[in-house]
């Protein structure tokens, strides 16, 4: 009996190695030959994207016209694809319609397998094919995951408005766990649409579900469009903190000086997450009218604001730089004085200074350095305050700055040395910032 | 005496030949969900490239982080191929481990990089960080300095450093090809709360022409130890890993080149320090960690994005390879024994645990012990020759079958190697490699799994590899 069921076994996979071996070998053939006639046929219509991208207009479309599933129709379909990027794209989607591509694929919408349902409508997606939204709304509803998806991520390409509603509602039960369906290439079509969605997901910040609160103003930030604004700061006042950090991050984005109230007050806020985002937001407004609260936020109990606090202050520009020095210098608060070294290091702080001491224009020319503590640039007020340190403190601030700390006494001993020697033609700088 | 002997030999010849069945049979199991799998997986690969038209804001930042330990060779080589890849935000943190060659100067002195200081945050506790080097040309760029602690001490290092919510493992002597994280990011952005880990697909890159730190033509090795090898990558990603991914099982993904989600891996105390394969040691802890707090989740193989990197090429350092994961994967399955038949934990630990353990981990033993029992029942007349021979031929053949199977199914999915000639020597070697291939792997394996029961000592072993440039001098001229 083990003998004979050996036997059998021995039969049967050697029957079957030599099936996988015929196919390895037919397959490799067969679509060496396959792929040799697609060559031959893109060959044959490579004139199609010569005068695509000229912006020509195509004449012999007989000679375009072939069945589907053919290479010549895969050939001509490349070619009208690679044409939408081209000046002749206009005249590539009217080459869709006329040879029947735009008609097979909304066929395969409806009686493809759901691979195919779903190819077709990320092609008709990507042509922009007006007549195909309501196939595409109609999909949304469909049990094909794939299909759904790339329905979604159609319509937005195609940019119908009509389409809005739908896709809004989809994005409500998804966040609810009624849809499954990918949320970022949801959002992701709902930018697509840009300001044409505003009104639309305006309406939707009310809503009673937090998700879907959050989820709106991260679209929104997204779109970037000014008339979001008020909304943007009406809810940094939402009961929910991820709300009202969206809209933080919202605010930074849109960079307008108008947050700025808002913002500062959120710089209070009882959640980390909300005063880390208002205080990047405050970062990217760029005003220094945000510094004095900024540096208040370096003693924030939070690391993590308190980096982005400092990194705020540096991206406000050289006078936020000055604020951290004299954090740095000043401030009794460990953790803050570490945040802002940490942000000097990164600014470079040390070669700016040191650069700015070599320049031998400056500091030879004294009617002009004279003038230099009247603010003109930064980091001359930054070598005027760090001047005005007693020589063990400026050693330690310098090598501190510096990151190099003990490994290059010579080079920190020659800018010590510099900074006092020209103490005098800083006069001004230290005390400009206080 | 003697008879009672005569009768273990008897007994367990039937249990050889019992499990001889019942791991081809499962393994004929994965066969067909591989074919299943990828079949689903290329009929979705074409509208894939709806991906290009996402807005970037939607597609998650990725930290990839690259641990360098004695890199020298390639590392300039593999960053920069890391500066091109086509994914709208990603950062790059090569992680220094204390090398003693010259891989930070290289590094250092190819980015022109400079040092910096910053706070570092040890959210999971690592080694002493020494420095970081940046360069504003290259903002996506990072190199950590560090003291050596090993490969997981350095992931660590990354994790903490990374700004982003997914990272992404990559050895050092491999090669991404541009639309890899794209790739291997499709199930995360399709499924954000459910895929918490994806694993690629990883490829011999021996004999193929690299340029510039990027792989610009495949082609097949001339020796026969890098062919072995190809083979048998193709076998154990394409059928093996793919076929436990359909099961949501893979208890593996390379930590060559695998995604995972941050906070996840975070929740877990990211990569343990002490283990030989950390990458196997994570990714069962996280299936624990996500099966007891009964989260949903899927831990993918995404067949096509494709990490190319350098194998082994004498068989010295071979040796040491297999051996490592052979002990790595013991030591995985030694520390969450207790998920092992535990149906707290689903299929990891009715069929995953269980599956790497008997078949994996214990197969090379009984096929060894199986070779020298069977002989020395042929020797001793237990049983006859016939038997004996059909036996053997049917080991041999059935092995050739899967290697066949293999190669089938990269032919029909992504037909990496273009010619006829090609396919031939792939199918050539799949008949190769079981006569004494791999067999000699069988062993190497058995000897790790003593030693993983009989020593105490269970160090890295370091695997020296030549380097990609020394391919494009030697091998072939570009």
């Amino acid at each position: 009996m083990t003998y004979l069921l050996i036997q059998l076994i021995i039969w049967a996979v050697s029957v079957l190695i030599l099936t996988a071996l015929v196919a390895v070998v037919a397959r490799r053939i067969f679509m060496g030959r396959k792929y040799a006639i697609l060559d031959r046929e893109k060959e044959r219509h490579s004139g199609l994207l010569i005068a695509l991208s000229s912006g020509a207009k195509i004449e012999s479309e007989k000679a375009l016209t072939a069945r589907p599933g053919s290479p010549s129709w895969s050939a001509v379909e490349e070619f009208l694809f690679k044409g939408l990027d081209t000046p002749g794209r206009e005249e590539a989607i009217r080459l869709f319609d006329e040879l029947g591509y735009t008609r097979h694929y909304l066929e395969r919408i409806r009686k493809g397998n759901r691979w195919d349902q779903a190819l077709a409508a990320e092609k008709l997606g990507r042509i922009r094919c007006q007549r195909a939204v309501p196939h595409l709304i109609e999909a949304l509803s469909s049990a094909n995951k794939d299909l759904k998806l790339m329905a979604i991520n159609s319509l937005g390409s195609i940019g119908d408005e009509a389409a809005i509603p739908h896709l809004i509602s989809i994005l409500k039960r998804s966040l609810k766990d009624e849809e499954e369906v990918s949320t970022r290439v949801l959002k992701s079509a709902l930018i697509s649409f840009g300001p044409a969605v505003l009104r639309d997901l305006l309406s939707e910040l009310d809503n009673d579900d937090w998700r879907v609160r959050a989820t709106v103003l991260e679209i929104l930030c997204e779109i970037n469009d000014m008339a979001a604004l008020s909304e943007f700061t009406r809810k940094l006042r939402d009961d929910e903190q991820e709300v009202r950090a969206k809209a933080a991050k919202g605010l930074g984005r849109l960079g307008s000086p108008d947050a700025i109230p808002a913002l500062l007050h959120s710089l209070d806020d009882q959640d980390w997450v909300v005063r880390l985002h208002s205080a990047r937001a405050l970062g990217l407004i760029g005003d220094e009218k945000a510094l004095r609260a900024l540096k208040e936020t370096l003693c924030d109990r939070n690391w993590q604001v308190r980096a982005a606090a400092s990194e705020a202050m540096a991206g406000i520009g050289a006078s936020g730089c000055l604020e951290l020095l004299r954090v740095y210098i000043e401030e009794s608060d460990q953790y803050a004085r570490e945040q802002a070294l940490d942000e000097l290091l990164r600014a470079d702080i040390y070669s700016r200074v040191a650069g700015l001491l070599e320049r031998e224009d400056i500091l030879k020319d004294h009617g002009k350095t004279a003038d230099m503590g009247k603010g003109a640039d930064p980091v001359v007020q930054i070598a005027g305050m760090l001047s005005t340190l007693g020589p063990d403190k400026l050693r330690e601030a310098l090598s501190s700055i510096s990151g190099k700390g003990a490994g290059d006494e010579d080079a920190i001993l020659k800018v010590c040395k510099s900074l006092k020697e020209n103490q005098s033609r800083f006069s001004g700088a230290g005390s400009q910032g206080n | 005496m003697e008879i009672l002997s005569l009768k273990l030999i008897t007994w367990f010849n039937h249990l050889v030949l019992a499990y001889y069945f019942a791991a081809n049979g499962t393994y004929l199991l994965l066969l067909v969900l591989a074919a299943a799998f990828i079949a689903t997986h290329l009929s979705r690969l074409e509208y894939g490239r709806y991906q290009n038209s996402i807005h970037p804001s939607v597609a998650p930042p990725v930290s990839l982080i690259m641990a360098a330990f004695n890199e020298e060779t390639n590392i300039v080589e593999s960053v920069r191929s890391l500066q091109h890849l086509g994914y709208p935000d990603y950062e790059v943190i090569v992680v220094n481990d204390g090398s003693t060659d010259s891989t930070l100067q290289r590094l250092m002195d190819g980015f022109s990089l400079k040092r910096v200081n910053v706070i570092y945050r040890d959210a999971i506790s690592t080694g002493r960080v020494r420095g970081f080097y940046v360069n504003p040309d290259f903002p996506k760029l990072i190199v950590v300095d560090k003291d050596h602690g090993g490969k997981a001490d350095s992931l660590n290092v990354g994790i903490n450093v990374s700004r982003a919510p997914y990272f992404c493992s990559v050895d050092a002597d491999s090669i991404l090809e541009d639309s890899a994280i794209t790739r291997l990011m499709r199930p995360i952005i399709e499924e954000p709360e459910l895929v918490k880990a994806t694993g690629g697909i990883v490829r011999v890159a021996n004999g193929s022409v690299v340029k510039g730190g990027r792989l610009v033509r495949v082609e097949l090795p001339r020796d026969s130890l890098s062919m072995l090898q190809i083979v048998e990558y193709i076998r154990s990603f394409l059928f093996g890993r793919a076929g436990l991914s359909q099961l949501n099982s893979l208890l593996i993904i390379s930590g060559t080149f695998s995604m995972f989600h941050k906070k996840t891996v975070q929740a877990v105390g990211g990569y343990m320090s002490n283990t030989v394969t950390e990458d196997m040691e994570l990714v069962v802890r996280l299936h624990k960690y996500l099966r007891e707090k009964k989260i949903k989740y899927r831990i993918n193989f995404v067949p096509d994005p494709i990490c190319w990197t350098e194998a082994p090429r004498d068989l010295r350092m071979l040796k040491r390879q297999r051996s490592r994961w052979h002990l790595g994967l013991a030591e995985s399955i030694y520390i969450y024994r207790k998920m092992l038949f535990n149906p707290r934990y689903g299929r990891i630990g009715l069929f995953a645990l269980p599956y790497q353990l008997m078949i994996e981990l214990l197969g090379p033993g009984v096929e060894i012990t199986g070779y020298f029992v069977v002989s020395l029942s042929f020797f001793f007349g237990i049983v006859d020759k016939y038997f004996f021979l059909l036996f053997i031929i049917m080991a041999v053949l059935i092995g050739i079958f899967f290697s066949m199977a293999a190669i089938l199914l990269e032919e029909l999915s992504y037909r990496r190697y273009r010619g006829l000639k090609d396919v031939l020597k792939l199918l050539f070697f799949g008949v190769v490699e079981n006569f004494g291939y791999r067999q000699l792997l069988a062993l190497w394996r058995t000897q790790a799994l003593f030693k993983f029961l009989f020593s105490k000592k269970k160090k890295w072993e370091f695997v020296k590899k030549s380097g990609f440039t020394n391919e494009e001098r030697n091998d072939r001229a570009v």
